[in-house]
């Protein structure tokens, strides 16, 4: 069979577990598609050896019946998570060098589930960014125009990317803020945050322990569902971690009756495209069955402000670590300073190191403790909201995909990138993305559910009706499409125009 | 015997008066340190390290629930007020022997607070020493300074410890030292720290600061690095002079950290208070708050009988405080006391007790692991208190009791070493001792009347201390007289 990176991950499975395909086969090919795309810079490190005998493992278990729930699935893995003997640089010259001892809880969960991990993938450095600029291994690229060097979002760029692009089924990726809404909204792929505490953090690098959670990225709803099935569940090593047993979710789940809210005040100052996509997904909503009702929230920057506050300060704590007693390159004999790894880390980490220290200060009035203020009041306030209604939905990103290197006026403008996306980890919500449509360039553009903590189903009912209605064609049907009529790739997104920076910012406004 | 130290300083006739509080670190004897599996007992540098030491990236802290019953449990032996739900913070500051960046510690929500420590001044006045908070903390790593290069043991790192900070309450080094002992005879009595402080199991940091009678307090200095009650006293009474010789000589004191040298027990500068880096304490995001019933909180009373309630037992028989607490601070002297003592009479408890600081203690310190049964003691005291037998020989028996494992009135029987006040025997042995000595008793009847002390001693040999010695000599002594006229 040749392309069988084109198929849906349920598709893989049922093809292995029949026997249809083997896995050593697969994980060849999958190689072949990730050499194919190397100009995307999504693996920062391939994991050959490994995905080999696993592969040898998975055969050995289908032929002889015993074929785990994702038995011989190859994915990708954001590169925060430890994966035991591999190396992990969580995209930092901190870590460059890093060789995990131990391996994640997730991951673990995954591999003994059967799945096989092709390779580490790119991401902004620790985390921290919107469109995969500031790993220390260059951006990943969104496979949607590669010659615009369209940024994939961030940070779990490369995670997004390579599941767009068909170099993986399914890839991890981590979400603080929306480092795995955003970019499923850029690369026009399925992302998923389960609620705080659904998935271990052990063995994932922290950025912001209170936000952190695990997610996955895959190309359609049904596919997202069964990774999120292998990945939830209780783990005591990580203190945080939820012990109620997780729903197994299931996308036969009708959402008739069900009621949604949409921040009717958001709408103003949006992107036309943006608007008509939401109110497009609504109504989708209301042909299910749904009941749709507007809602007032707050100013995003009331959000925005707490998120930043909070994260900088979480960070500048979880960073300290990275001194140069146990990290950095040890042949740096100039300077023999333990602190010398400061100069390791990109600008933007040094960026919210310093805001960080500066909110955790004792004499900053307001600081932290004014952030956990706001966080609990804002808290409050939706779950008021969800004691009326099941899900929220709004726009994913306020825009398409932008070029890697667009330049923003001030670093906080790139924090605005984040502006829908910080809210379910400021309370502790899943959260997810789901591609809806395309913007004024042609481009992908997700819309965003999130429902009350620990209530998952309800997402991925909902997005199973949008997935369903919405006339979206990703990225490898519409590319295999173009095979098929003209052999002409990428073709069909001629539509992109050649914007320059300043017309991007045009846009924003 | 913990104030007869005649090292109190001369200066506080002079209107200076000392404010002192302690900040006590004490280990809690747990096997696994206070986040992470990692043990507490490993000799080995950084043998006793996982990945939570190390700090690696992904690694998550899990609590010890056993270290938070310890502490309650220490809680409440001081009569504290326990917290039900308590939170872990970070402070944070930047150390090659803290690899994580951050020190976990309970800054706002401590385990403890408001308790009591009573101990007594040198009159036997009885003085409390309030408690302000018990908070449990992670220990960090140790840093060997050694030619031009640090090495790091991170073993210790990680390791429970209970901080027990009290109110300014002390007046004097010896309180200092006294309730120092209390509190550490006390978590050992509960079992929550085996409190050896050359192990550093048990540490205390000293805030001193002197003013006069009626002025404002004084500025207060922090010293560092006391290893033994010994150089407590010393550092506080070091201070205590200093700061006085400053004041008087018009000058300030600062507000700094000292460290106390054990070689020329005095203190030197280590950092001043503006130096000290802010902690930007924050509460840590990988720890819930952890709230425990208060079913459970009750069930965590220890019923080990505290040290200073044995002291006050025992000095209510007219003993002094700080003679009990030789008994008191000693978990064998106290369980011996306490399994027996009902048994007796106030002049057989008294008895008792100074057995226990005598004999029983001497024994003790020469065979370290021999266990002294509590009935044998008994039948001993028994003997003793109904003057049945001679100091000198319960002593022997009691000796001989122990080796062989023998019931001490079986010894007395077989070896018929029972007192006896009967003057036929007496004066059977003195005749003995006589006949058998003819050349001493020429000697003594020609005049060398101190040779009375050498018959006494054969007859004692003879009688191998059956005989009441009183009457012995009295005996003795008339007979001899009636030989020298």
């Amino acid at each position: 069979m040749s392309e069988i990176w084109k198929l849906t991950l349920k598709e893989v499975k049922d093809l292995l577990h029949n026997g249809e395909v083997s896995p050593l086969t697969l994980v060849h090919e999958m190689f072949e598609r990730i050499e194919s795309q190397s100009h995307l810079n999504n693996f920062i490190t391939i994991t050959r050896e490994r995905a080999f005998k696993s592969a040898e493992e998975s055969w050995e278990r289908i032929k002889q019946g015993n074929a785990r729930a994702l038995e011989g699935i190859p994915i990708g893995v954001k590169d925060l998570y430890c994966v035991k003997n591999e190396r992990m640089t969580s995209a930092s010259n901190v870590l460059r060098d890093f060789i995990a001892p131990y391996e994640s809880h997730v991951t673990q969960k995954l591999w003994n589930q059967g799945a096989i991990c092709l390779g580490k993938l790119n991401m902004d450095e620790f985390a921290m960014g919107s469109s995969n600029n500031t790993s220390a291994f260059g951006p990943s690229f969104n496979p949607w125009n590669y010659d615009q060097k369209l940024s994939p979002g961030g940070s779990s760029g490369g995670s997004a990317s390579a599941v767009a692009s068909g170099s993986c089924f399914a890839a991890l990726g981590s979400d603080t803020g929306g480092s795995v809404r955003q970019p499923a909204s850029f690369c026009g792929i399925v992302g998923f945050k389960p609620s705080y505490g659904r998935c271990s953090r052990f063995g994932m690098t922290a950025y912001a322990s209170s936000f952190d959670q695990a997610g996955v990225f895959a190309r359609n709803v049904e596919d997202t569902a069964i990774m999120m099935n292998n990945m939830m569940g209780y783990d005591p090593k990580d203190s945080m971690s939820c012990s109620e047993k997780p729903p197994t979710l299931d996308i036969n789940k009708s959402i008739k009756g069900k009621v949604f809210a949409y921040p009717k005040n958001w709408m103003e100052n949006l992107d036309k495209h943006i608007i008509k996509n939401w109110e497009n997904c609504l109504q989708y909503l209301r042909d299910a069955g749904a009941i749709v009702k507007p809602i007032e929230l707050m100013d995003f920057d009331f959000y925005l402000s707490t998120y930043y506050l909070l994260t900088t300060s979480e960070a500048a704590s979880n960073l300290s670590r990275y001194t140069g007693v146990c990290y950095g390159s040890k042949k740096q004999e100039s300077n023999p300073k333990y602190n010398a790894t400061f100069e390791l880390f990109g600008k933007e980490v040094k960026r919210r190191i310093l805001m960080g220290v500066h909110s955790l200060s004792s004499k900053n009035e307001c600081g932290y403790k004014l952030g956990l203020k706001a966080r609990s009041i804002i808290k409050n306030d939706f779950m008021k909201i969800f004691e009326e209604f099941d899900a929220i939905v709004y726009p994913c990103s306020p825009r398409e995909a932008f070029p890697v290197n667009k330049v923003f006026e001030n670093p906080t403008e790139s924090y605005k990138e984040d502006v829908f996306t910080v809210i379910p980890n400021l309370i502790g919500s899943p959260a997810m993305s789901v591609p809806s449509g395309y913007g004024g360039n042609g481009l992908p553009i997700g819309i965003h559910l999130m429902s009350k903590p620990f209530d998952e189903q309800i997402l991925i009912s909902t997005a199973i009706e949008i997935e369903k209605r919405a006339n979206f064609v990703n990225y490898i049907k519409k590319f295999e499409n173009d095979m098929n009529e003209n052999n002409n790739s990428k073709s069909e997104n001629s539509n992109l125009s050649n914007k320059t920076d300043s017309q991007y910012k045009k846009d924003v406004k | 015997m913990i104030l007869d130290n005649k090292e109190n300083s001369t200066k506080t006739n002079q209107g200076w008066k000392m404010v002192i509080g302690l900040e006590v670190h004490a280990q809690i004897n747990t096997k696994s340190k206070l986040f992470s599996r990692a043990s507490t007992s490993c000799e080995k540098p950084n043998s006793g390290v996982d990945i939570l030491e190390l700090a690696l990236p992904g690694a998550l802290p899990v609590l010890n629930k056993e270290c938070l019953y310890k502490g309650i449990t220490s809680g409440l032996a001081f009569g504290m007020k326990i917290n039900e739900t308590s939170s872990f913070d970070r402070k944070h500051y930047f150390y090659p022997d803290l690899p994580s960046g951050y020190q976990i510690t309970q800054f706002y929500r401590p385990i403890a607070q408001d308790g009591i420590v009573k101990i007594w001044d040198a009159e036997g006045n009885i003085k409390e020493i309030r408690l302000n908070r018990i908070h449990l903390e992670t220990d960090a790593g140790k840093s060997i300074h050694k030619n031009g290069k640090t090495l790091i043991d991170l073993n210790r790192n990680g390791i429970p410890l209970m901080e027990i900070v009290t109110e300014p309450d002390i007046s004097t080094a010896e309180e200092a030292a006294c309730f120092f002992r209390i509190l550490q005879a006390t978590l050992k009595a509960i079992d929550t720290c085996d409190g050896n402080m050359e192990k550093g199991q048990i540490r205390a940091d000293v805030n001193v600061s002197v003013h006069k009678s009626g002025d404002p307090l004084g500025t207060r200095v922090e010293v560092k690095n006391i290893n033994s009650v010994r150089f407590m006293k010393k550092a506080i009474n070091y201070e205590f002079d200093r700061q006085i010789a400053l004041l008087e000589k018009g000058e300030k004191i600062n507000q700094e950290t000292r460290l106390f040298d054990e070689n020329t027990f005095k203190t030197s500068h280590m950092r001043d208070k503006e130096d000290s880096s802010d902690y930007r304490y924050m509460p840590d995001p990988d720890l819930p708050c952890f709230t425990v019933q208060k079913e459970v909180i009750n069930s965590l009373e220890s019923s080990a009988k505290l040290p200073y309630d044995i002291c006050d037992k025992i000095s209510k028989l007219g003993v002094k405080h700080s003679d009990a607490w030789t008994v008191a601070e000693n978990p064998v002297l106290t369980n011996l006391f306490l399994d027996i003592e009902e048994n007796f009479s106030t002049k057989g408890k008294k008895i008792l007790f100074n057995w226990l600081i005598g004999d029983v203690s001497a024994y003790i310190k020469e065979n370290q692991n021999t266990e002294i049964n509590p009935i044998y003691l008994k039948n001993i005291i028994e003997k003793l208190e109904s003057n049945s037998i001679s100091s000198k020989v319960a002593k022997e028996v009691f000796i001989e009791s122990i080796n062989k494992n023998k019931n001490p009135l079986e010894i007395i029987k077989e070896n018929n070493l029972e007192q006896t006040d009967s003057i036929e025997e007496v004066m059977k042995v003195i005749n003995q001792v006589l006949e058998e000595n003819p050349k001493e008793l020429e000697s003594y009847k020609k005049g060398k009347t101190n040779l009375e002390k050498f018959f006494l001693g054969q007859a004692m040999k003879i009688t191998k201390g059956r005989i009441n010695p009183v009457l012995l000599q009295t005996e003795l002594k008339k007979e001899l007289s009636k030989l020298a006229t």
